[in-house]
């Protein structure tokens, strides 16, 4: 039987996905910090305002944008409520 | 050699010759691996007739391989590994193929089957639905737990819940870190910070490409995502292996895609276009496809298309940009706030953006940073271009960046720092600085020099200051190192505030008191806080000082209190220590009585003290002084029987407490104001609410170093009842009552919160903290007084009884049955002659028990609350109804056996769903039990029933599920009665046979003396209403 032809030039390692256990898989973790409340941001669109008009089609496309940033920043700010991590109106800004 | 030993053909000298350079040895076998891994991984990808082939052909190879590693490396000898106890099952979730998997095991313990993991999943909740089973997760001990799988989309709520701390039992480490960095994600989303993408995938035929849009986070706190890769649990890779950071990366960009795709699900898009070959038609599909779904695009145009859009927005997502640094300063002399932007070059040193925009190597990230905060931040172009960076911002544009544009920055990644600001509104109070100008007055007419100013939180302002703030177009002022806004109205009403007082200069004590409670001038938010060194900021400040260590347990007190009545303890001891009177206004059921008795009890000793309280109550005086404080030497000054004018000033003398009622009072004022009392306390104050009353009027009339008025409802008729308590208690410190109700006019409870802690202490079973401490049922016994038509009746039905037993007729034996009878008469009579023979008169004034339940009616419904009055007696129940309806003026119904089903029905209902104050009496036996009556938090038991499990069912209609407040329970009792017997039964202390079998069980050895012993009243016992 011939050997199939190998690339020998490659070089790199990779893990090897599924195939073994992690050395402890029950070692204890850093213990996370508390979570902060989430705030509900005024001006979501600002990020993708500070960018400037976007490279395809222009402010056309750049409304469109905005309003999937729009309303997946209200469905976020849903989870959040529904999770209890938002806010509350009495925290003080400063 | 290694090739040789892979197919199978190598010796053991092969081996041993590998074995003399086992590491370079075992480092070449690991390449080969993995090279003939990846290379299995193509082949698989042909399409030609030979694929079948070369693909197990590569497998062989790869086998071989692994074989030969197998060989190579010894066996791990694991030293003896200690015995681990198995630690508990907990859910864990893994991320692997872009699903949440999960699965239940704990070291040492057997994973859990699916089966029992979805029973595990439903009990805490998780998603209901999305669920597909997962190929298992190895464990160490070639253990294998079975797992379910379920997309981010499907799972996001629950995690986001898990990570938000709403943890279950049994939810191991990986899942809070899994929901925490959903968390992290929706926090991202929520704030806007996700941007558009064009994802590629490897083009098939060289002209075309599929192409997606993909919203992903940008990464603008890597701090952040950093914290969460290192605190990562191993077993989120347990299924899918990866590193902390690139598993956080990608739970964040499912997230977003998960939410982004809802998102425009629900969102109406024009049509996709059949094809994305032009710039148009691909710049419509882009739009038409937001939510991710694969489209086709002519490969040149998508790919150049796709750069562009990663350019556009590579400054949002490089990690190692520099930062742009925002700062605001404080004003200036001038008054000028000014805004510098600098670049941030790492270890804390800045440059100015100017300065790094000129420089020649300039950094590319420095410009696309500087270009998006000018779109944000446009007021930046009105500066100089040699100054660029620098601009100065009036007090109105330095609040708006404070409060809107410099969180707005921040929030897209700029480094903003402002002084920090608070949104507080600023709360306007006046300042009063007093001073004794040296005169020999002390006390109330004390006259000091007096200068004012105002105050917004602790920033005082003059006159002049406060003129000059209200002229800026954004009044602020600096509080406690934040920053606040003042505003208009607040300063408006300062600046008259101050004009009406710019010409007081000198004032009483008693004036500097009023001041302070609002009793003079216009009033502020804030009030008038009184500082400086005169009579009247010494009885302030101590005031505000003594309820801070409130003591539970006073010297001489048999008891603890509550905290609340340690602070009115506190507040009594300011009262007597600065000889000021007071009103001490805890709601009924609160417990004025041993709070009094806690401060009688540790003032043994510094004199006499009289006590004023309606007869009905004497008893219960008299007997918590006996609970609570049973040191103190308490005299009882009521009744025909009471010291003569003579002799009482022995009585004081020998005494810490006398107790006495009002009609008694006023009948030996005389006798009592010989003496000054050391204190003066009046309980159920109200009696005092008409000034101009005798009962007020003659009160007044003995001298006491100190009196304090005891009351559940201060304001019961409004606030003329406040003041004519008040005035009584500090006669003329209050002012007069036209000032007093002018200047408090409004809500009552507003002028009794701004009095309170000076010259009142108000406390109500509605304040959470109060609430916190309360039982949730309070039981009191009320001592009532016999009237002489009630005293009258008893002894003629006892003597009538007698009369049956010793008579002519009489057998000279009572039968049960007759005894039986007179005990349920004289319980009658001591309930109303009414009660016992309805002669059709009018009940008022007749009962010692009636005056007691219209008390404590009057202060139910003075509290807008609703009361059950119990009698065993249905006739009785009945004319009580109808007399309390007569004197409220609310309909009181009668719940009797005697109603229809119907009838019944519809008068608990309408009760239940009763609002504000309400009455309801009942009969003990039609309404003892089964009903509903929560809507009521106070029960009367007018009349006492031998077994106190039916009193327990009667005041458990109102103390039951679905009750929130507590309930306080009034048994009515006449001592030295038949009702105080049947107390002792109820109490325990006596058997009911000792009463109808007063020695023993033979009825023939029934005596007329034991039948008076005991029936009869017993004189010294009884509270005989000779007045209220």
């Amino acid at each position: 039987m011939s050997q199939p032809q190998r690339n020998r030039s490659n070089q790199r390692r990779r893990p090897r996905a599924n195939a073994t256990v992690p050395a402890d898989v029950w070692r204890a973790a850093e213990p996370l910090p508390e979570p902060e409340p989430i705030t509900a941001t005024s001006d979501v669109g600002a990020l993708l305002r500070s960018l400037g008009d976007p490279p395809v089609g222009g402010l056309r496309v750049g409304h469109y944008f905005n309003t999937v940033i729009e309303r997946a920043a209200a469905l976020a700010i849903a989870v959040a409520f529904s999770a209890d991590a938002l806010a509350t109106p009495d925290d003080d800004a400063g | 050699m290694i090739w040789s030993l892979a197919d199978g053909r190598g010796s053991d000298d092969d081996v041993e010759l590998l074995y003399a350079d086992e590491r370079a040895s075992l480092a070449m076998l690991d390449r080969l691996i993995i090279q003939t891994e990846d290379d299995l991984a193509s082949v698989r990808t042909l399409r030609d007739d030979e694929r079948d082939q070369v693909v197990a052909d590569f497998t062989d190879t790869l086998n071989g391989l692994l074989a030969t590693a197998a060989r190579l490396r010894p066996p791990v000898v694991e030293p003896d590994a200690p015995v681990v106890e198995p630690e508990e099952v907990r859910l864990q979730a893994s991320w692997a193929d872009d699903l949440v998997v999960v699965w239940a095991a704990g070291r040492g313990a057997e994973p859990e089957h699916n089966d029992e993991l979805a029973t595990r999943l439903e009990a805490i909740g998780g998603p209901p639905m999305g669920w597909q089973v997962h190929p298992g997760v190895p464990l160490p001990g070639d253990m294998r737990a079975e797992a379910l799988a379920i997309p981010m989309k499907d799972a996001l709520g629950w995690l986001v819940a898990v990570g938000a701390g709403h943890q279950g039992d049994g939810i191991g480490a990986s899942v809070s870190w899994l929901g925490r960095v959903a968390l992290e994600a929706v926090r991202l989303v929520s704030s806007g910070s996700i941007v558009p993408g064009l994802r590629l995938a490897k083009a098939a035929d060289g002209r075309s490409v599929e192409a997606s849009v993909r919203w992903t986070a940008a990464f603008l706190d890597r701090a952040r995502i950093d914290a969460l890769a290192s605190s990562m649990p191993a077993t989120v890779v347990a299924a899918g292996g990866g590193t902390g950071r690139a598993t956080a990366a990608a739970v964040i960009t499912a997230v977003v895609e998960a939410i982004v795709s809802q998102s425009v699900e629900r969102l109406e898009l024009p049509a996709s276009p059949p094809s994305a070959n032009t710039p148009t038609d691909l710049t419509d599909t882009i739009i038409a496809r937001m939510d991710g779904t694969p489209f086709r695009a002519q490969a040149g145009l998508a790919t150049a298309t796709s750069r562009k859009l990663e350019q556009w927005s590579r400054s949002v997502h490089d990690v190692t940009r520099q930062r742009l640094v925002i700062t605001l300063d404080a004003p200036d002399a001038g008054g000028v706030w000014l805004v510098a932007v600098h670049a941030s070059a790492g270890r804390g040193d800045l440059t100015p953006i100017d300065e790094a925009l000129r420089a020649p190597d300039v950094n590319r990230s420095v410009v696309a940073e500087w270009a998006r905060l000018e779109r944000l931040f446009p007021v930046l172009q009105r500066a100089a271009m040699r100054r660029r960076g620098q601009v100065a911002l009036i007090q109105d544009e330095a609040w708006i960046f404070m409060t809107v544009t410099g969180p707005m920055l921040a929030s897209v990644g700029f480094d903003v720092r402002v002084p920090a600001v608070s949104r507080r509104r600023a709360k306007p109070s006046l300042r009063l600085f007093a001073e004794s100008t040296g005169s020999s007055v002390v006390g109330a007419h004390q006259l000091s020099n007096v200068a004012w100013s105002a105050l917004f939180d602790d920033v005082e302002l003059t006159a002049a200051e406060v003129a000059l703030l209200a002229r800026q177009a954004r009044p602020l002022v600096r509080s406690r190192g934040r920053w606040v806004e003042v505003d208009r109205a607040d300063l408006a009403d300062v600046a008259a505030a101050l004009a009406e007082r710019e010409s007081i200069t000198t004032l009483t004590g008693a004036e500097i008191l009023r001041q302070s409670m609002g009793l003079d001038g216009a009033g502020l938010a804030g009030g008038v806080s009184v500082h400086g060194t005169s009579w009247a900021s010494d009885i302030i400040r101590h005031a505000g000082q003594a309820s801070a260590s409130p003591i539970t347990r006073p010297d001489g007190f048999a008891g603890e209190l509550r905290t609340y009545q340690a602070e009115a303890l506190a507040w009594i001891g300011f009262l007597d220590a600065a000889e000021l009177g007071g009103c001490l206004a805890l709601d009924m059921g609160l417990g004025k009585t041993p709070t009094v008795l806690a401060q009688l009890a540790r003032a043994a000793g510094d004199g006499s003290t009289l006590v004023v309280a309606p007869a009905a109550v004497v008893g219960n005086w008299a007997a918590e002084a006996a609970r609570f404080a049973p040191q103190l030497r308490v005299v009882v000054h009521h009744g025909a029987s009471r010291s003569s004018a003579e002799e009482l000033a022995a009585e004081i003398a020998a005494a810490d407490v006398v107790i006495t009622t009002y009609a008694t009072a006023v009948r030996d004022v005389d006798a009592l104001s010989t003496v000054t009392w050391r204190r003066m306390v009046l309980d159920e104050a109200q009696a005092i609410k008409n000034p101009a009353s005798e009962t007020a009027q003659q009160l007044r009339r003995i001298p006491a170093r100190s009196r304090l008025a005891l009351t559940g409802t201060p304001i019961e008729n409004g606030l003329g009842d406040l003041w004519a308590i008040l005035d009584f208690t500090n006669p003329g410190l209050v002012g007069s009552r036209p000032e007093f109700l002018a200047q408090m006019s409004g809500d009552g409870e507003a002028a009794l919160r701004a009095l309170n802690g000076i010259l009142l202490f108000r406390r109500t079973k509605a304040e959470p903290e109060v609430a916190a401490e309360l039982p949730d049922k309070i039981d009191e016994l009320d001592h009532c007084t016999m009237t002489p038509e009630q005293i009258g009746l008893y002894q003629a039905v006892l003597d009538s009884l007698v009369a049956e037993v010793t008579g002519p007729e009489g057998s000279g034996e009572a039968k049960p049955g007759a005894i039986l009878a007179a005990i349920t008469a004289l319980k009658q009579i001591c309930n109303h002659p009414a009660a016992y023979v309805d002669d059709g008169r009018p009940l008022a004034g007749r009962s010692g028990k009636l005056a007691r339940l219209e008390e404590i009616v009057e202060s139910v419904f003075a509290a807008g609350e609703r009361v059950l009055v119990f009698t065993h007696f249905a006739t009785w129940g009945r004319r009580l109804a109808q007399h309390l309806t007569e004197i409220t003026g609310v309909p009181v119904a009668c719940y009797d056996g005697s109603l229809a089903r119907g009838v019944r029905d519809r008068l608990i209902a309408e009760f239940q769903s009763g609002e504000g104050a309400g009455a309801l009496v009942l009969s003990l036996k039609a309404g003892g039990t089964g009903l509903n009556l929560t809507s009521a938090n106070h029960v009367v038991l007018y009349d006492r029933w031998w077994n106190p499990a039916v009193e327990d069912q009667a005041r458990d209609r109102a103390w039951r599920i679905g009750q929130s407040r507590t309930v306080i329970s009034h048994r009515l009792v006449c001592p030295g009665t038949i009702d105080e017997r049947v107390e002792e039964v109820v109490a325990g202390k006596r058997h009911i046979a000792q009463l109808v079998l007063p020695r023993s069980s033979s009825l023939a050895d029934l005596s007329t003396d034991q039948l008076r012993l005991a029936l009869g009243l017993r004189p010294d016992e009884l509270l005989a209403a000779d007045d209220r």
